[in-house]
């Protein structure tokens, strides 16, 4: 269970300050596939972020299984990120001069004993259709390859949840369709999805729906499982 | 894939940047090493010619106004001529020669000049070393006979003489049997004659009865050592030798001990020369050792601030930022220890051939044991110092800001 309290960020920018995130609370259940929308700049990501431990808020708290998230040090945040936590990000953030399977086994790096499995490696990326791409580098892939490939490295660690933040955004409609298939697979795996997107088919998939405005939740659907 | 990795990945995808980086630091280096390689095989090269030359030393009674003779005369002190001979015999300091002076003022022709009578005598370190005397030069000559002068060049042309023409001085006649070179010093205003015919002249010129045991006022040693130490003796060392040596003369003579003054040598001269040479050196290397890490500081920041993404992305990976940090420091310092590395090859390679002729010298030798931790450690901190930049880089980056979509 994800359970985000009266979460505040503000940010100073250019000498003013601008609120990102203004008292919101939502609780994101195990399991759940939520949907968190808003126009540009209403703070989905910011507060994907929060969930993350990677910005920490001016007021408020984060807490993942009963654990105040930035009540950790940066090393124990990092490590609930490295081990429960899978990231997607709309530009992909491949390394560019890393293969395919090395992009993948990236995510592995940070984890206890930092070992990479091939077997694993290859196992993930035949799960996302990528098995003939192993040694490409991400310049030789389609923008949905890549897409598949940054699905991949989330995985690869076997976290609790997915952060993706706006995954579809620089894919066509049907690669978008194709991502959003594999994020449902694995939600139906038991993976907790939090996927912060403009897109409204997208959010239609979701079983719960958060929509912000100017950093303030607006709208706060339950959990349909529930 | 772990950090190391990725580092590695990514240098060997920039290797024109990796290979400039990695040039500054061999050159830098190198002009380090090359400096130090020349100056120490030169000053090793120096020593052993010391060894041959050793140290000069003036002997004059004590209290002599030797340094202002010109103006003062040389005073009525003198000490008895066998202190040359006690010198020569003594067990443990050796030179290549002596020379015992009288010298007093005298004028001929209205000419104001020093009027020296000198004995020359071989060291057994001379003898040793098969020094002959050779022409020219103050220490080099012989008087052959009691009415043979030689002229120093200044005298010789102030009185319009030549070999083979006479002078008279206090009503002596003397053969002029050589002029000699011109040396640039006040020794190219000295008359040279025989010391007993100078004794003989010096006390009649005072009306004086010469004493039992004939006298001098200055002994020169020249190219002393005290080869029982077995490796380049040190001028504080000889010089209290010397003093402990004249300490017990002058007791058995009933004089007062005689003052030991070391005087400049030409292996002095050429060290100080060369210690500026290679102090002009040390600066030329350490200003290139500053670009260098300027070159390095460069490439680091480049390849971090073109990353922040990638340092972004491992962090939202879980990865540590402590590891990230280390893998930037630990990329900065590989790049400069195998550049030290280099530059200890390159610089003792560039020593080796060019460092005789900047040193003057006829070889230079490898100094692979003494130095090989210079440029490992300077190279080591330009790397850690150049990093720096990075590191703050890498520090600054807000995760959030760099993945948020743009």
């Amino acid at each position: 269970m994800i359970d985000v309290k009266d979460l505040t960020k503000r940010y100073r920018v250019k000498g003013q300050t601008v609120e990102a995130l203004s008292g919101v609370s939502v609780q994101f259940p195990d399991g759940t596939y939520a949907g968190v929308t808003g126009p540009s700049g209403s703070g989905k990501s910011t507060l994907l972020f929060s969930l993350a431990g990677l910005v920490k808020p001016t007021a408020g708290a984060v807490t993942i299984d009963g654990q105040s998230v930035y009540d950790l040090p940066a090393g124990g945040r990092a490590r609930l990120r490295a081990e429960r936590i899978g990231f997607v990000f709309q530009m992909f953030y491949l390394v560019p001069y890393l293969t395919v399977a090395e992009n993948v086994a990236v995510a592995l790096g940070a984890g206890p004993g930092g070992k990479t499995s091939a077997d694993r490696v290859g196992a993930v990326l035949e799960r996302v259709g990528l098995t003939h791409r192993l040694n490409h580098k991400p310049g030789q892939l389609s923008s949905g390859e890549q897409q598949r490939v940054a699905l991949a490295r989330a995985v690869i660690t076997q976290p609790r949840m997915i952060l993706a933040d706006e995954p579809t955004g620089n894919l066509d409609p049907d690669l978008a369709a194709q991502l959003l298939d594999y994020l449902d697979e694995f939600h139906r795996d038991g993976l907790t999805i939090i996927l912060a997107t403009h897109d409204q088919k997208a959010a239609e998939r979701a079983t719960q729906r958060v929509t912000l405005q100017a950093g303030r939740l607006v709208e706060a659907e339950p959990d349909k499982r529930e | 894939m772990k950090l190391t990795g990725i580092a590695i990945r990514e240098m060997v995808r920039r290797p024109k940047g990796l290979i400039l980086a990695t040039l500054a630091t061999v050159v830098a280096t190198a002009a380090v090493v090359a400096n130090e390689t020349t100056f120490i095989s030169a000053g090793d090269t120096m020593r052993k010619l010391m060894l041959q030359l050793g140290h000069n030393f003036l002997i004059v009674p004590k209290d002599s106004p030797y340094d202002r003779f010109w103006a003062a005369d040389f005073g009525d002190q003198t000490m008895p001529e066998a202190y040359l001979d006690s010198l020569a015999a003594h067990p443990e300091i050796e030179a290549l020669r002596y020379v015992a002076m009288l010298n007093r003022r005298v004028e001929v022709d209205g000419v104001r000049t020093v009027l020296t009578g000198v004995r020359f005598k071989l060291g057994a370190f001379g003898l040793a070393a098969k020094k002959k005397p050779t022409p020219g030069g103050f220490a080099d000559f012989v008087i052959k006979r009691p009415d043979h002068a030689y002229l120093g060049a200044d005298v010789a042309r102030a009185l319009r003489k030549d070999t083979s023409d006479t002078i008279t001085i206090d009503g002596e006649t003397f053969q002029v049997a050589r002029v000699l070179k011109p040396e640039g010093t006040n020794d190219d205003l000295r008359i040279y004659i025989d010391l007993g015919r100078a004794q003989q002249m010096y006390h009649k010129a005072r009306g004086s009865a010469p004493p039992p045991e004939p006298q001098i006022n200055g002994l020169v040693a020249f190219g002393c050592v005290c080869p029982v130490r077995g490796q380049f003796t040190p001028l504080s060392y000889i010089q209290n030798r010397l003093e402990e040596f004249f300490e017990a003369e002058a007791k058995k003579s009933g004089q007062p001990t005689p003052d030991v003054i070391a005087f400049r040598s030409m292996f002095e001269a050429r060290a100080e020369s060369r210690l500026m040479t290679q102090s002009v050196g040390r600066a030329v290397a350490g200003a290139l050792l500053v670009l260098c890490g300027l070159a390095l500081a460069l490439y680091m920041y480049r390849s971090v601030s073109e990353r922040r993404y990638e340092i972004a992305l491992l962090t939202a990976l879980g990865y540590r930022p402590a590891p990230i940090l280390v893998s930037v420091i630990a990329k900065a310092l590989l790049i400069a220890l195998v550049g030290g590395a280099g530059g200890l090859l390159v610089g003792t390679w560039v020593a080796v051939a060019a460092g005789p002729h900047i040193a003057t010298v006829k070889a230079i030798a490898p100094q692979w044991q003494r130095l090989w931790p210079v440029p490992l450690v300077l190279a080591a901190g330009i790397g850690v110092a150049a990093s720096l930049v990075a590191v703050l880089v890498v520090v600054r980056v807000d995760p959030a800001d760099q993945l948020r979509n743009r």
